[in-house]
């Protein structure tokens, strides 16, 4: 007995040492995987970059571009709306920008690039410069040439100035619209491409206008930058964007929801964001029909709020007694839509009369052009000789931008609205713009988003706190 | 009395024959009077020779006798010695010395010792103490008991969670929870549930659900030196929970346990009962706050115009309408034991079944819980042969506490003037969705009681099958095989709640189903040796030495639709949404092996040494393995120095240093891919679209190399006993250490991550545990005991990381909970008012504080020190006993407070009447310009304006003066935890009857609890967000503690 016990003691310990390194072996992630193809990668951070430019940045637009203000019974958008921001309010957009979407478009581009898919390549590429854009326009200085570098072992990179990052966005695209695109390496990740589905001559298009696009921010800060640029795309033969590059993967069912009607209707209650008497009464003076597209009516009709009256006493705005946003689960989320890429051709043509292009079709498209966008056919009559929106009553330069820059600021209401602040500050349309009604930092508009405390507290490298007054590198001085 | 005069002759005889023999053989067995087990390492001596032996691991042993010798003298620490004539064969049963309140206490892998003996402190409770007061856990009932053991019932909820740490947090982002090991083996203590802001919910913890009447004792091993033999997962102690066992003395032992209670809430926040429903002074009805006009008692109308028809009542205070919501909630719990054995082998069977039905109306709050429990063990000679096999089956229901729709939101958000009884009918024609009074995102609470809902059920079986072999006289060696397993089934569901007509505007919620099933299963296999080997006459030994098999694995799939489409169905399919669906499997797997050795010196000096090393499936292979020693030393100066027996009836100092580690959880290595999902402030975006699936680069960066957490810990004490043992003081002083902390540290997400595994940071407790035992009279019929538990436990973060400022343990994005270096872990954070120069608060335009630009250090949660008092009184057969439980200091975030500042409800609101008033000492800040019109600095200026009637629901809204310290309430406390009554019928009543003995008690539980002025809203016990350090954060309202009074009555047969 004492024996065969004692036996049975030895083989237990033998059998369970000699098979300990297999025994321990458990520890492979069975639920996440350790690498995915990255065309499967590519869109979720599509999706990750639409969520925040049409998610926060569309609230933050919604509100800084004056087409809607914080209801007075409601508080959500208070520190928006009356210009008293705190570092911490845009973590979360900032964060899921640079890890949710910048890192996964490097992961794209240089695995794309590694077997030469110059398709995917481009898309990445475009979509990164695109993020990059929006960043460091709200910013002013980012992590660029740095950044992305976490599992190399830099996890506090230098943030750039804006100059550099723009360079480096131009030198990227140009490097990526450079490449063979006849090659047979090139995939066709059809619908995959979430944008385009699969269809590279829209994605030049695309890089083509951003490329446009980030021309035109510079026309005060670097005029001749600015022109040798567009001069360069025109003389190209550059074709600029005839659709819109958005994304439309939405339904109306939670977690697959556009993300500002996530956000401010199905989480919100949409109960925050109310017409702003800024775009409201313009509109309404100029009988535009696209009021009722852009607003619905309150509990007694519409009515709007002047910019930033959220303490306005709800014994004079009862609750539900304001306009509120026309928002749909299933909006598409805009990155430059075809009114956008009409306005930014109308801005070059008028800015340099020597590219010889025809202004006012431009201008009258991207009129038309966001009417369509909103269901309705009736835009043309708003354009046409003695319309309200008609270019030609336009007679100076000036006035034609200020025009085009107008009407640019009325489409991108929902659409786009992040653009109508961009444009205020960098050419100061629409001239009727109020100062919030509570504003924090005086008789001045905001510029700029604070560096967020995410990055104070872990990057030694963020900047200096810049307030928000302070304007961007290429702001209207 | 005649069978013991014939037993005495047969004595007799044999003693005769021992004397005619020249040199005799004598073998024995010397066992524990109180259990009858052995007892290992008795002195055995042969009166007036100098010759002697020790027991073996079975308590046995053999010693020569010569001449004419015939007694011999049986000793061992804690026990009375016992001289008896030696008989071969012969059993010596030991009494312990109760004087000495020495007990044998259960140490590291379930190994007996003499308290006496350890160079360690551990404390251990028995069944009495656990039972009497009569709550359905152990744990609750060790409350106030052990020093330096900090247990907290999450909330009065039935089947809720209790909160357990020892000697403070170590860890900053692991577990904080001691080990649990039940009968030798781990046992998981999962608490099942929810602590999302938005409908929190607590299922329990598994260790509750063991039926105390099922358990002899209690050991906690507090410091690393007494758990270093558990190595990598006792960092934070571990408490040992032996259960009972049949005895084996031929007799069938039954035992019935009958507990019936009935519970209240303990503590409603205290509200105002001047102002009515309304805002900004106005008596607006459809207002969620107290903000409108004094209530002058004359009858208004209320509520909304039905077809034609509104209500209307007196504009009156309803004091009680809180607390007349709530209903008697009712315990029953009943358990029948039946044990017994014959020399060689024993059983114990036992079923207990609880039902209790809480305190909100309904039984929609409930916990169900039937356990099962069957143990038995044979020996032959060479082999003891063991099993035990328990299942537990709970069903517990649960209404959800948070912000939104839950019936604790709903119940804060009513106006004064309003009976809430009155909304019990919440489909009647003012009571229903679309016409109650209010649009602004509360609903009536007895609709969410009804129509959401929360319940699990869960298997859970564990149990063991040990052999021990009698290898020598003085080595045993034993295999113990221990499996645990828990599944659970959990349903949750949200109404489709869309309230239409008038309260359009409130939210809207689509209804969902969430449905969760997990299996959580672990495999522990010990095989160990049990040695002492006879060193001399002075020096003895004993020790153990083994190994550890231990597999840990996981399995869980949570799948949810929101969006429901049949109203009042509550199935996944009933969506015509995706369901989302989250997996997570895990594993984990260990080998440890061990030795410790324990040498007395003269039974007075004692050294204990030993080591484990673990080697571990989560570390880096190559890198895995990792050592856990221990020593210490205690000296008997009683025994060592009789001559000190003038002064002390006992006296031990002791001195220990142990080494224990905390292992990374699974897959912390490596970086992975995860499947895409865009969450934003107010919610997500997730994969698939458009028909595609997604995986994105995850934001984890995995760490290699990574090491597990490592505690150091020095621990020396003194146990002094005066006065013929009837004052006792047992003190300890302990510093532990904890550093390469595993933390998932926060990175710049400019670097394209999110966050990375590292090793780092060093986290100190110290503190002194001391615990005082007084028997302040003992007379023939009447006896008090008395004891005194004391702890403080002071906490720091000596260091972090310079690439971590500080860590987020949980809190809120308004109120943060952090820890950083130089600071305790767990302090607060939040917005306070702006202060000049001069520390003057600065008010804005409407003479309103001004929010500070950045956060502030609003205080920390720790407490100063806790301390339990007990005292029983025994008079014949009457017995009164109490425990008062006490900490200090502290603070706890509180939204019941916040909301009840919110909408104006707290009787801090009241502040000058509500009148327009003055910010004390405020001023106003204002620009100063140079000449050229800029800004070159700010002067500020006394402030003029007052807060206006209107304004005076902002200021409390935003928390006055103190903005969010404000919701930060004062944790101390003092409570009277447990009172029990009892009385044991005479025994002589029951000579001869088949019953042998009734005890019949009157038990209440949580009967007083004082808070200070700084708390008049809850119970700072309550939390609501889980079990580990980020539990201390606070309570997201959450259900009250309660009250429990009740009866028990228990039968021996």
């Amino acid at each position: 007995m004492k024996r065969y016990f004692k036996f049975i003691l030895a083989t237990f310990f033998v059998v369970q040492f000699t098979s300990c390194d297999k025994f321990l072996d458990v520890n492979t992630d069975p639920v996440n995987p350790a690498h995915a193809p990255y065309e499967m990668v590519l869109a979720p951070a599509v999706a990750s970059t639409a969520t925040v430019v049409g998610g926060q940045f569309a609230i933050l637009g919604c509100l800084w571009s004056q087409h809607f203000t914080q209801s007075n019974t409601a508080n959500q958008y208070k520190t928006i709306d009356g210009y008293r921001l705190t570092s911490s309010d845009f973590n979360t957009s900032f964060d899921e920008l640079y890890s949710g979407a910048l890192n996964d478009y490097k992961t794209v581009i240089n695995e794309a690039e590694a077997v030469q898919d110059w398709n995917t390549y481009l898309m990445a590429v475009t979509m990164q410069s695109y993020t990059y854009e929006i960043l460091v326009d709200l910013y002013g200085k980012i992590p660029f040439t740095e950044s992305l570098n976490g599992t190399e072992g830099n996890i506090s990179p230098k943030y750039d100035e804006s100059d550099v990052v723009y360079d480096g966005l131009i030198s990227r695209i140009d490097n990526a619209l450079s490449k063979d695109f006849s090659a047979s390496t090139n995939k066709l990740i059809g619908t995959k491409d979430l944008v385009f589905a699969g269809n590279m001559d829209n994605w030049k298009r695309f890089a083509n206008t951003l490329k446009l696009k980030i021309y035109l921010r510079q026309v005060n800060i670097r005029p001749t930058v600015a022109q040798a640029g567009i001069a360069s795309l025109y003389s190209a033969g550059a074709n600029f964007l005839t659709t819109s590059a958005k994304i439309n993967p939405f339904l109306a069912e939670v977690k697959k929801q556009n993300p500002l009607y996530g956000s401010e209707v199905e989480y919100l209650g949409n109960s925050n964001l109310r017409a702003s008497k800024t775009l409201f009464d313009y509109l309404a003076a100029n009988s535009d029909t696209r009021l009722d597209k852009i607003y619905t009516p309150g509990s007694g009709g519409h009515k709007a709020l002047a910019q930033g009256d959220y303490l306005a006493l709800s014994t004079v705005y009862p609750n539900g007694s304001l306009s509120s946003g026309r928002f749909s689960a299933t909006d598409p989320v805009y990155f430059i839509s075809l009114s956008e890429s009409n306005f930014l051709q109308a801005e070059a043509l008028v800015r340099y009369p020597s590219l010889g292009g025809d202004a006012k079709a431009k201008y009258d498209d991207g009129v038309i052009s966001a009417f369509t966008r909103l269901g309705l056919a009736t835009g043309a009559t708003f354009v046409t000789s003695g319309a309200v929106y008609d270019f030609t009553t336009a007679t100076t330069p000036e006035k034609k931008i200020e025009a085009i820059i107008t009407q640019k600021w009325i489409a991108s209401a929902i659409a786009e609205p992040i653009e109508g602040f961009f444009d205020f500050n960098r050419t100061g349309y629409p001239s009727f713009f109020t100062v919030s009604v509570n504003s924090a930092i005086g008789g001045k508009f905001p510029q700029r988003l604070l560096f967020p405390s995410d990055e104070r507290s872990r990057n030694p490298n963020t900047p200096t706190q810049i307030n928000i007054d302070v304007k961007v590198w290429w702001a209207k001085q | 009395m005649r069978k013991l005069t014939f037993l005495l002759t047969c004595l007799f005889l044999v003693g005769v024959g021992l004397v005619n023999a020249q040199t005799k053989s004598i073998s024995g067995k010397v066992l524990s009077a109180e259990d009858g087990q052995p007892i290992i390492g008795a002195t055995i001596k042969v009166k007036g020779t100098t010759a002697g032996t020790i027991t073996n691991v079975d308590g046995e042993f053999k010693i020569s006798l010569q001449g004419d010798a015939k007694n011999l003298v049986v000793s061992y620490v804690g026990m009375t010695t016992a001289e008896v004539q030696a008989v071969n064969g012969m059993t010596v049963k030991l009494q312990s010395n109760a004087k000495m309140i020495d007990e044998v206490v259960v140490t590291a892998i379930g190994i007996k010792r003499s308290q006496k003996a350890l160079t360690y402190s551990v404390a251990q409770v028995n069944s009495e103490e656990l039972t009497k007061g009569g709550d359905r856990s152990a744990l609750n009932s060790l409350q106030g008991k052990v020093a330096g053991l900090n247990i907290s019932s999450s909330s009065g909820a039935p089947g809720s969670s209790t909160r357990v740490s020892l000697r403070g947090y170590s860890s900053i982002g692991g577990s904080n929870e001691p080990l649990f090991v039940v009968d030798g083996v781990p046992i998981n203590n999962g608490a099942p549930g929810s602590t999302s802001l938005k409908g929190s919910y607590d299922f329990g913890n598994r260790i509750n659900d063991i039926n105390p009447n099922d358990i002899a004792s209690v050991s906690v091993l507090k410091g690393a030196s007494a758990s270093a033999l558990y190595g990598s997962r006792a960092a934070n102690g571990v408490i040992l929970i032996t259960t009972k066992s049949g005895s084996q003395t031929d007799k069938l032992k039954v035992e019935i346990v009958s507990n019936t209670s009935f519970s209240s809430p303990l503590k409603i926040y205290d509200m105002q009962n001047v102002y009515g429903q309304g805002w900004s002074s106005n008596h607006e009805l459809i207002e969620n706050g107290s903000w409108g006009p004094k209530m002058d008692g004359t009858p208004r109308l209320w509520g909304h115009m039905v077809g034609n028809q509104q209500q209307f009542k007196n504009f009156s205070a309803q004091p009680s309408n809180i607390s007349d919501f709530y209903e008697v909630g009712q315990t029953y719990n009943n358990s029948i034991a039946i044990s017994g054995g014959k020399e060689k082998s024993n059983f114990y069977v036992s079923y207990s079944n609880i039902y209790d039905d809480g305190i909100l109306p309904t039984n929609v709050d409930h916990y169900k819980r039937n356990a099962f429990t069957m143990k038995g063990s044979t020996s032959s000679s060479f082999l003891t042969t063991s099993a035990q096999f328990n299942y537990i089956n709970k069903k517990v229901s649960a209404s959800q506490g948070g912000q939104g729709y839950s019936v604790y939101n709903n119940l804060l958000q009513i106006p004064r003037d309003f009976s809430l009884v009155d909304f019990r009918d919440y489909k009647s024609t003012f009571n229903n969705l679309d016409n109650y009074y209010t649009p602004y995102s509360v609903v009536n609470p007895y609709y969410t009681l009804a129509e959401d809902g929360n319940t699990i059920n869960e298997d859970k079986v564990f149990g063991n099958v040990s052999l021990e072999a009698n290898i020598k006289k003085w080595l045993k060696a034993t295999v113990k095989v221990g499996e645990d397993f828990s599944n659970y089934q959990s349903l949750t569901w949200r109404a489709i709640t869309k309230p239409q007509g008038y309260n359009a505007s409130s939210t809207q919620e689509p209804g969902s189903v969430t449905r969760t099933t997990s299996y959580t299963n672990e495999f522990n296999v010990d095989a160990f040796l049990t040695f002492s080997p006879k060193i001399s006459e002075v020096i003895s030994m004993n020790g153990i030495a083994g190994v550890n098999v231990n597999a840990r694995s996981s399995n869980y799939l949570q799948s949810g639709v929101i969006g429901l489409d049949l109203p009042y169905f509550y199935e996944l399919t009933n969506s015509s949404s995706t369901p989302t669906l989250t997996p997570s499997t895990s594993q984990k797997r260990l080998y440890g092996a061990y030795v410790q050795t324990d040498i007395s010196y003269k039974n007075y000096l004692f050294l204990n040494a030993g080591f484990r090393n673990d080697w571990s499936s989560t570390l880096p292979k190559g890198a895995n393995s990792f050592m856990y020693p221990t020593i210490g030393l205690s000296f008997l100066l009683t025994d060592a120095v009789p001559e000190s027996k003038q002064v002390f009836s006992f006296a031990k100092f002791r001195a220990s240093y142990g080494m224990t580690g905390n292992d990374p959880e699974p897959y912390a290595l490596k970086s992975t891919y995860v499947k895409s999902t865009v969450t934003y402030p107010f919610g997500e975006l997730s994969f698939p679209l458009s028909g595609m699936n997604a995986y994105e680069v995850g934001n984890v960066i995995g760490n290699p190399t990574l090491k597990p957490e490592l505690t150091k810990e020095f621990e020396f004490g003194a146990d002094l006993r005066f006065l013929n043992s009837r004052v006792g003081i047992d003190f300890t002083y302990y510093k532990r250490n904890t550093t390469n902390q595993i933390l998932l540290v926060p990175i710049a997400h400019s670097s394209g991550y999110s966050s990375q595994w590292m090793n780092l940071g060093n986290v100190q407790n110290q503190g002194i545990e001391i615990l005082l035992n007084l028997i302040p009279v003992k007379t023939k019929s009447f006896e008090w005991n008395s004891s005194i538990t004391f702890s403080n436990n002071r906490n720091k973060v000596i260091e972090l990381s310079p690439l971590l400022e500080k860590v987020n343990l949980g809190g809120l994005t308004t109120v943060g909970f952090y820890a950083s270096a130089g600071k305790p872990m767990g302090y607060y954070e939040g917005t306070v008012s702006s202060r000049d120069p001069q520390g003057r608060v600065i008010v804005d335009a409407s003479g309103l504080p001004v929010a500070s630009a950045t956060k502030e250090i609003l205080g920390n949660s720790q407490l100063d020190f806790m301390m339990g008092l007990t005292n029983s009184f025994t008079y014949k057969d009457f017995s009164l006993s109490f425990v008062f439980d006490i900490r200090k200091g502290g603070l706890i975030y509180s939204r019941t407070s916040d909301t009840n500042y919110f909408v104006g409800n707290a009787p801090q609101t009241l502040y000058n009447d509500r009148n327009p008033f003055i910010v004390p000492n405020s001023v106003q800040a204002v620009p100063t310009y140079n000449a050229a019109g800029a800004q070159v600095g700010t002067q500020y200026v006394e402030n003029r304006t007052p807060v206006s009637a209107e304004k005076v629901a902002d200021y409390w809204n935003n928390g006055g003066v103190d903005m969010d310290k404000t919701w930060l309430l004062d944790k101390s406390c003092i409570r009277l935890r447990e009172l029990v009554i009892g009385y044991s019928l005479p025994k002589k009543m029951f000579t001869g009857k088949v019953i042998s003995a009734i005890n019949l008690s009157l038990i209440g539980r949580n009967l007083l609890l004082f808070t200070p002025k700084g708390n008049r809203f809850i119970d700072p016990e309550t939390t609501s967000f889980g079990n580990n350090v980020a539990g201390d954060f606070g309570e997201f309202s959450s259900s009250p503690s309660v009250r429990n009074i009740g009866f028990s009555l228990k039968v021996t047969l």
